[in-house]
C-alpha cells in the first residue's frame, strides 16, 4: 500500500491545478447533497418534533355557525371511543377573511382568538411562545411566528385588525407556534389576545361562540381522513346548516413544508447535476492523466508495478481528494444551511435550529466517496491494457487522426477561427462534457427565471388561488342580497359573483367546495385546466389531483354529500389550485342546494374598470353597510402579501442557481482548458515558432469551446422553455398543480443565455492566458 | 559573399541560471549574416550553436547586447512582436521537424502561409508548388504527419518554412533525425533553394551538411572562435572539403 500511496501523492503533486479544481467540484457536490439530505431529513423532522412537543391533534373537526346545539355532552355521546385516544374541545370565535398586513401586502386569514392561558395550557394542540416581550402590557397580541418570519413583524410593532366593525390596534407582545393554526397556508390562524380584548370581542359577538374545534388524538390504526369525514357526517346529519371541516395532521404538516420540499427538490436536481459533472470531470482527468503519463505508466509497470497497483494508486489519489472535498463540502453546507432554512422557516413558520446531523453527514461522505471510487475503478480499467514496452515507446496513439475536419484549403473561415474549429473537433470529448454541463446549468437557470417571472415579477396568481378579482366583500348573511345588488349598481364595477366555501364529502374524503352563483363567470380561466366548470345543477368540477387519486374521469358520475344529504353529479372538468392539498370541488349554487339546506357564507368577488380606485369602492360599500360587512379585500394587496415568500424564494433561487452555474462553468472550463493546454503545449509552441502570436493562440483555444457552449445554450434555452411547464407540473403535482402554464420570460432567458456565452468566453480567454507562458524556444530547448 | 547585411549582432550575450548558478552560453558575440548566404554554424555540443540560431531568429531573447535585422533592433521586441517578426521574415526547419500532428500536410503549410497573406487562392497555389518542389506527391497532401516518413515530413517542414518567402531560413540540424538518404535529399533541397537566392542559416555538427554552406562560423564556449568562406556548393567541392577540414582541425573539432 505504501508504494501506491507514494504514487498517489506524486500524482496529486504533479497536477495541483486539476486537483484543486476537482476538489472544488467535489466540495460543491457534497455541499448541495448534504443540504438536500438535511432539508428532506430535518425540516420535516423538525415540524414533526414540534407537533409532538405540542401534542398536536391527529384530526381536528371544525364546526362554525350556531354551535349552541353542539354541546360537550353531545360530542361525548357521538365520539367513537374505539377510535379516539383523547380529545379536547375549543370553543371560540372565528372571524373570516380578516384583512391583516403581511410582508409587502396583506393576507386574509380566518382568525380564531384565544386567551393566553388556555392556548398555552391546552392538553391537545397547544401553542408555545417562540419570542416574547414581557415589558409590553395593555392591549397586546401574540401572533403566529410566521408573521415574524414571513410577515416581517417584530416584537413591539403595532398590529391592526378590524373585528365586527371595530378596529383593534395591538402591540405585538410575542410570537407563538401552533401546528394546525400557525400558518396561513393551512387556513385558520390562532392569535392570543389580552383578556380585556378577548372579552370585548365576546361581548360584541353577543356573548356567544361561533366556532368549535374538536381536537382528537386517534388510535394508530385509524384512517384519519375517514375518521374526520365520518365525524363530519354525524354532525351534519344533526344540523345541516353548520359549516364543518375536518383536517388531518399530515395535511397540515405538508401544507407548511411544501416550499421546503420544492427547494429540496430543486437542490436535489442541482446536486445530481453537479455529481454528473464531477463524474464527467473525473473521467476526463483520469483519461487525460493516462494519456499524458503513458510513458511513466509504462516505466512503473516495467519496474514491477501491476495494473492493480496503478488502479489502487488512482483510487487512493481520488479517495484523498474525495475525503478532503466532502469534508470541506459539509462545512460549506452548514454555512449555507442557516440561509436556506431561514427561507424555509419563512413559510414553515416554525423555528429551526441548525444542528449537526451526523447520520446525514456520514451518508453524504460515504455516498460521494463511493460514487467517486466506482467512477475511478470504471475509468482506470484501460490501464490494464497498457503494455510497458509499448507505453515506453510512446506507441499508444492518443489520437487517431483519420479525417481532416474543416481543411484549411477549402474552408472559408479566417485562419484563426479555422484552427479553433479544428481544435474543437480534436477536443470533441471535452466539448461534449462542456455541452452537457452548460445544458444542465442553463436548464436550471431557465427554470429559476421562470419561477422568478411567475412568482416575483409577474406573479401567476391564477395557479395559487381559486379566483382572481380586483376586490372582495365578506358579508353578514342577513344583508347579502342587498349588498349584492348594491355592488352591482356601483359605477365602474363589473362581473360581481358570489363564491362560497363549504365542506362536502365524496369517496369518504372531505373536499372543500367552491359554490358559485348560477350566472357566475370566473376570471381565473386557468383554474379549470381540463374540461369545463359546471353549468347545470347536476354538474361538478373536481381537483385533478383528487380525481387522479380516486380514478375519476370527466363524464363519470360521483356521489357528493353533506351528512345524510347526498346527490349525484357528473364530473365536467378538472381544476387545479394549491389550496387544501388539491382536494377541492366546484358546484353551482342550485347544485349545492341539493345537499345543503342553508344559506352559505357570502364572499362577493368583483372587478372594476381600469383606473378605478378599488379602495374607494371598498370604502363606499363599507360605509353603506357598516358592520354588516365582515371584511373588504383589496385583492392586489392580498396578492402582494401572499406572494412575499414566493418572491423571496424565487429571487433567491435565481441568484443562487445562476451564480453557482457560473461558478461551475468556470471550474469546468478551468479543468478542461488546463488539460487542453497541457495536451497541446507542443502544438502551441510550434504555432508560436512559425509566427502565431499568443493572442492568436489564446483566441483559438477559447473559441474552440464556444461552438459547444453556444449550441448548448441555444438548445438548452429552447428545450428548457418547451419542457418547463411539464417539468414544473411534475414537480408541483403533489400539491395540486396539474397543468402548469407558467410564462417563459423570453427576454430574461435570452439575456441569461447571452450572459452565459459571454461569461464563458471571457473565462475561456482568461484561463487560456496561460498560453502566453508557452514560449516556442522553451519547447525547442526542452526537446 | 553578398555584402548586404541581413542580421547584425552587437555584444550578444545569453546567460541561463541553472539551480542558481549562472551559465554564460553566448558571450559578447559580434557577427553578421549576409543576404543570400548559406551560413553554417558549427561547434561542439553545448557550445551555444542552437542558442545563437534562435537568438538571431527572434525565437529567443538575448540577455545582453543587440540584434539588428535589416537595421531594425529586434532585441527590445516583446513576444508577440517577435512572433510577428518571425512570421514576416523567418522560416524554420527543426531537427524534430515539429509539424502539427493534428493537421494534414497541406494544413500545416497553409496554417503558416495564411498568416501573412490574405489571398487564399494564391497561398494554396504556392503551397502546391512548394510541396511539388520538395517532392511531396499531390495525393500526400491530405495525409497527416504520422502517416508519412521522416524525410517526407522534413521536406513538408521546409515547404512550410518557405511558404511565406522568408528573408532568412533558419535550420537547426535539419538532418539530425533522418537517415543518410533522406538527409541528403533534404540537404539537396536546401541547397537548391539557396541557389535560388534564399538566405539560410543552418546549425550542424555534420561536415557533410556543413559543406552545403558557403560561410562557416565556428562557435566554441559561447564565442565565435573563427569563420571561413569556402564558396558555394558545387564549385570545386573537393577543395572546399579540404578547406573546411583544415579549418575544423584548427578550431579543435
Amino acid at each position: 500500500m505504501k508504494k501506491e500511496l507514494l504514487l498517489a501523492k506524486s500524482n496529486i503533486r504533479k497536477g495541483k491545478g486539476i486537483t484543486v479544481g476537482l476538489i472544488l467540484l467535489i466540495i460543491l457536490a457534497a455541499a448541495f447533497f448534504n443540504l438536500v439530505l438535511v432539508i428532506f431529513n430535518d425540516v420535516n423532522k423538525n415540524v414533526n418534533k414540534c407537533a409532538e412537543r405540542l401534542n398536536t391533534e391527529d384530526v381536528n373537526i371544525q364546526i362554525a355557525g350556531d354551535i349552541s346545539s353542539i354541546t360537550d355532552e353531545y360530542i361525548e355521546s357521538i365520539i367513537n371511543k374505539n377510535n379516539v385516544k383523547d380529545y379536547e374541545l375549543l370553543r371560540a370565535n372565528i372571524f373570516y377573511a380578516v384583512v391583516t398586513k403581511y410582508g409587502d401586502g396583506e393576507v386574509t386569514p380566518n382568525i380564531v382568538f384565544e386567551k393566553k392561558d388556555s392556548a398555552l395550557n391546552a392538553r391537545i394542540g397547544k401553542s408555545e411562545i417562540v419570542e416574547e416581550d414581557n415589558s409590553i402590557s395593555g392591549i397586546f397580541i401574540y401572533l403566529p411566528y410566521q408573521y415574524h418570519t414571513g410577515g416581517k413583524f417584530n416584537l413591539g410593532d403595532e398590529f391592526k385588525v378590524t373585528i365586527l366593525g371595530k378596529e383593534y390596534t395591538f402591540k405585538i407582545k410575542g410570537f407563538i407556534n401552533n401546528i394546525t393554526m400557525g400558518s396561513y397556508n393551512t387556513g385558520d390562524l390562532l392569535m392570543i389576545v389580552d383578556d380585556d380584548t378577548y372579552n370585548d370581542i365576546l361581548v360584541k359577538n353577543n356573548n356567544t361562540y361561533n366556532y368549535l374545534r374538536i381536537k382528537t388524538k386517534v388510535n394508530e390504526n385509524v384512517n384519519k381522513a375517514v375518521f374526520g369525514n365520518d365525524f363530519l357526517k354525524t354532525i351534519t346529519s344533526k344540523d345541516n346548516t353548520l359549516s364543518v371541516y375536518s383536517g388531518v395532521i399530515d395535511d397540515y404538516i405538508f401544507g407548511r413544508t411544501f416550499i421546503a420540499l420544492i427547494i429540496g427538490v430543486s437542490f436535489l436536481a442541482f446536486s445530481l447535476i453537479i455529481l454528473v459533472i464531477v463524474f464527467l470531470m473525473l473521467s476526463n482527468s483520469i483519461s487525460n492523466y493516462i494519456k499524458e503519463n503513458i510513458e511513466t505508466i509504462g516505466a512503473i509497470k516495467a519496474i514491477g508495478f501491476t495494473s492493480k497497483n496503478i488502479k489502487v494508486s488512482f483510487m487512493l489519489q481520488f479517495a484523498i481528494l474525495s475525503v478532503i472535498g466532502t469534508i470541506l463540502g459539509l462545512g460549506l453546507s452548514y454555512l449555507m444551511i442557516p440561509f436556506i432554512t431561514g427561507i424555509i422557516t419563512t413559510q414553515v413558520g416554525i423555528p429551526y435550529n441548525v444542528v449537526f446531523n451526523p447520520v446525514v453527514a456520514v451518508t453524504t461522505i460515504v455516498t460521494l466517496i463511493a460514487i467517486i471510487i466506482i467512477s475511478v475503478l470504471f475509468f482506470t480499467r484501460k490501464t490494464k491494457k497498457i503494455e510497458p514496452i509499448t507505453a515506453l515507446r510512446d506507441g499508444i496513439s492518443t489520437h487517431n487522426f483519420k479525417k481532416n475536419k474543416i481543411p484549411i484549403e477549402t474552408s472559408k473561415l479566417p485562419i484563426n477561427i479555422n484552427l479553433a474549429i479544428k481544435t474543437m473537433f480534436i477536443n470533441m470529448k471535452q466539448n461534449i462534457i462542456t455541452f452537457i454541463v452548460v445544458f444542465f446549468l442553463v436548464f436550471n437557470g431557465v427554470i429559476s427565471l421562470i419561477m422568478m417571472q411567475n412568482f416575483s415579477i409577474k406573479p401567476k396568481i391564477s395557479l395559487l388561488t381559486f379566483e382572481l378579482c380586483d376586490g372582495a366583500i365578506f358579508t353578514d348573511e342577513d344583508k347579502d342580497k342587498e349588498v349584492f345588488e348594491y355592488i352591482k349598481s356601483l359605477d365602474h364595477v363589473k362581473n360581481v359573483r358570489l363564491i362560497s366555501n363549504e365542506s362536502v364529502e365524496a369517496d369518504n374524503t372531505t373536499l372543500s367546495a367552491y359554490i358559485l352563483n348560477n350566472d357566475c363567470s370566473l376570471k381565473n380561466i386557468d383554474v379549470c385546466y381540463k374540461g369545463r366548470l359546471p353549468q347545470y345543477n347536476n354538474e361538478v368540477a373536481l381537483s385533478g389531483k383528487y380525481c387522479e387519486n380516486y380514478n375519476h374521469s370527466i363524464g363519470d358520475e360521483i356521489e357528493i354529500g353533506v351528512g345524510n344529504q347526498k346527490a349525484k353529479y357528473i364530473i365536467t372538468g378538472f381544476i387545479q389550485t394549491t389550496n387544501n392539498n388539491g382536494q377541492e370541488a366546484v358546484i353551482r349554487e342550485d347544485g349545492a342546494h341539493q345537499i345543503f339546506k342553508k344559506d352559505f357564507k357570502k364572499l362577493y368577488y368583483f372587478d372594476v374598470d381600469e383606473g378605478t380606485n378599488i379602495d374607494d369602492c371598498l370604502d363606499n360599500i363599507k360605509n353603506r353597510f357598516g358592520d354588516k360587512i365582515g371584511s373588504t379585500v383589496n385583492f392586489q394587496k392580498v396578492i402582494d402579501g401572499s406572494i412575499t415568500i414566493f418572491k423571496t424564494i424565487s429571487n433567491m433561487m435565481v441568484v443562487a442557481m445562476i451564480a453557482i452555474g457560473v461558478l461551475i462553468i468556470l471550474l469546468v472550463l478551468y479543468l478542461l482548458i488546463k488539460t487542453l493546454i497541457n495536451n497541446k503545449r507542443k502544438e502551441y509552441g510550434i504555432l508560436k515558432a512559425i509566427g502565431y502570436t499568443s493572442k492568436d493562440v489564446i483566441l483559438q483555444n477559447a473559441i474552440s469551446f464556444m461552438p459547444s457552449i453556444i449550441l448548448s445554450v441555444i438548445i438548452s434555452c429552447f428545450i428548457s422553455s418547451k419542457i418547463a411547464n411539464p417539468y414544473l407540473t411534475m414537480m408541483m403535482s403533489s400539491f395540486g398543480i396539474m397543468k402548469a402554464t407558467f410564462e417563459v420570460p423570453v427576454t430574461y432567458v435570452a439575456v441569461m443565455g447571452v450572459g452565459f456565452i459571454v461569461i464563458s468566453f471571457l473565462f475561456a480567454v482568461l484561463l487560456s492566458r496561460k498560453i502566453r507562458k508557452i514560449e516556442a524556444y522553451n519547447l525547442l530547448r526542452g526537446e | 559573399m553578398n555584402e548586404n547585411v541581413l542580421i547584425k549582432t552587437e555584444k550578444l550575450s545569453k546567460t541561463f541560471s541553472n539551480n542558481g548558478r549562472m551559465q554564460h552560453i553566448l558571450k559578447n558575440i559580434d557577427m553578421k549574416i549576409y543576404d543570400g548566404d548559406f551560413t553554417i554554424i558549427m561547434g561542439p555540443s553545448g557550445a551555444g550553436k542552437s542558442t545563437l540560431l534562435y537568438a538571431l531568429s527572434g525565437m529567443d531573447t538575448p540577455t545582453l547586447g543587440n540584434i539588428y535585422f535589416k537595421d531594425k533592433n529586434i532585441t527590445k521586441y516583446n513576444q508577440d512582436k517577435l512572433a510577428l517578426f518571425r512570421r514576416k521574415h523567418c522560416g524554420f526547419v527543426f531537427q524534430q521537424i515539429y509539424l502539427v500532428e493534428s493537421m494534414s500536410i497541406m494544413d500545416n503549410v497553409l496554417a503558416s502561409g495564411l498568416l501573412t497573406k490574405k489571398n487564399k487562392k494564391e497561398v494554396v497555389e504556392e503551397a502546391y508548388k512548394l510541396l511539388e518542389k520538395v517532392d511531396i506527391r499531390r495525393e500526400y497532401v491530405k495525409k497527416f504527419p504520422t502517416q508519412i516518413s521522416g524525410g517526407e515530413a522534413q521536406r513538408v517542414g521546409i515547404a512550410r518554412a518557405l511558404i511565406n518567402k522568408p528573408d532568412v531560413l533558419f535550420a537547426d540540424e535539419p538532418t539530425g533525425a533522418l537517415n543518410s538518404k533522406t538527409g541528403t535529399d533534404v540537404l539537396n533541397l536546401l541547397t537548391s533553394v539557396n541557389e535560388a537566392g534564399q538566405s539560410i542559416v543552418m546549425v550542424t555538427h555534420d561536415i557533410k551538411s556543413a559543406l552545403r554552406g558557403n560561410r562557416i562560423l565556428y562557435v566554441k564556449d559561447g564565442e565565435i572562435a573563427g569563420e571561413i568562406n569556402i564558396g558555394k556548393y558545387g564549385e570545386n567541392n573537393e577543395k572546399r572539403h579540404n578547406e573546411l577540414s583544415d579549418f575544423l582541425v584548427r578550431m579543435g573539432w
